[in-house]
């Protein structure tokens, strides 16, 4: 039986389908009978989810108006 | 978070093609984050701006070349890598490998015989958008993300934060897949304890 420690640490290869037949099957077992790992893995996905949205360092205005007039000059050049 | 998403893939690229300013400002606006993340964690705090910047420019004269081979997110994201990359001096980008079993044998969160020493309990905040708008958790999670170890920090936010794909990661950053998915475990898994812990004691 795989220990939560072992199964946690699989979590990233489970989820990106990267685990062999038998691991997969050994881990979805233990997800069956334990509801920390359970918990574990939905936590993974939930934290994954949240770093793909999250916003952390937006630009500044005038980063923002500088790029836009360098795409403007660009585009107005072809 | 954006107050309104962007339009198709196709007509994105179509649209910043035909020289849509308005288009372009939000597009700025969505993907300067991850940009500057990626550029951060290869290029270091100093020129990250700097980076991006550049990443911005070689972009913009290079979108009519773009063939939409994959998603303009991770090809701006890809110029940015390697924009970082060359600005970057050789010696200090040797990515060590060695520290990455750093504290596996001592989790305390597990006892020693692997079981969980506490159990692990339900997160209260635990909707994307409700983990989003919590902003002192994000906060938390800004200042953990930089304490990650270089090739932990670079690998999270290029596949995480930047949305690329493994193989293009191995790629830029030079290591094997097998060595690049236990390093994205090992950030993703100290970004889970983070949350655990702000979600269990409210404290960073
Ligand atoms: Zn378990």
């Amino acid at each position: 039986m795989l220990s939560c420690k072992h199964t946690i640490d699989q979590g990233t290869d489970y989820l990106d389908k990267e685990l062999g037949f038998w691991r997969k099957v050994e881990m979805k077992m233990h997800l069956m009978i334990c509801v920390n790992c359970r918990r574990y893995m939905k936590q993974l996905k939930q934290t994954i989810m949240m770093l793909s949205k999250g916003q952390f360092k937006k630009p500044s205005d005038q980063q923002v108006e500088r790029l836009k007039k360098e795409y403007q000059d660009v585009s107005t050049d072809k | 978070m954006t107050e309104e998403s962007l339009p198709s893939e196709e007509e994105l690229v179509q649209r910043l093609k035909s020289n849509d300013a308005a288009l372009f400002e939000r597009v700025v606006k969505e993907y300067h984050s991850a940009m500057f993340a990626v550029a951060y964690s290869i290029a270091g705090p100093a020129i990250a701006d700097e980076v991006v910047q550049e990443a911005w420019i070689s972009a913009i004269n290079a979108i009519h070349k773009f063939e939409g081979r994959s998603a303009l997110k991770s090809w701006l994201i890809r110029i940015t890598a390697n924009e970082a990359k060359t600005r970057l001096r050789k010696e200090s980008r040797s990515v060590s490998l060695e520290a990455v079993d750093e504290n596996w044998a001592t989790d305390t969160r597990f006892t020693e015989k692997g079981h969980w020493a506490g159990g692990n309990p339900e997160w209260d905040i635990s909707s994307p958008d409700d983990l989003l708008a919590a902003d002192e958790l994000q906060d938390c999670v800004k200042k953990h993300m930089v304490k990650l170890p270089d090739n932990q920090q670079q690998i999270i936010n290029l596949r995480d934060v930047g949305g690329m794909d493994m193989d293009t990661i191995c790629n830029i950053l030079e290591i094997t897949a097998s060595n690049a998915r236990v390093l994205l475990h090992r950030a993703r898994d100290k970004m889970q304890q983070v949350v655990a812990k702000f979600q269990r004691t409210g404290e960073c």
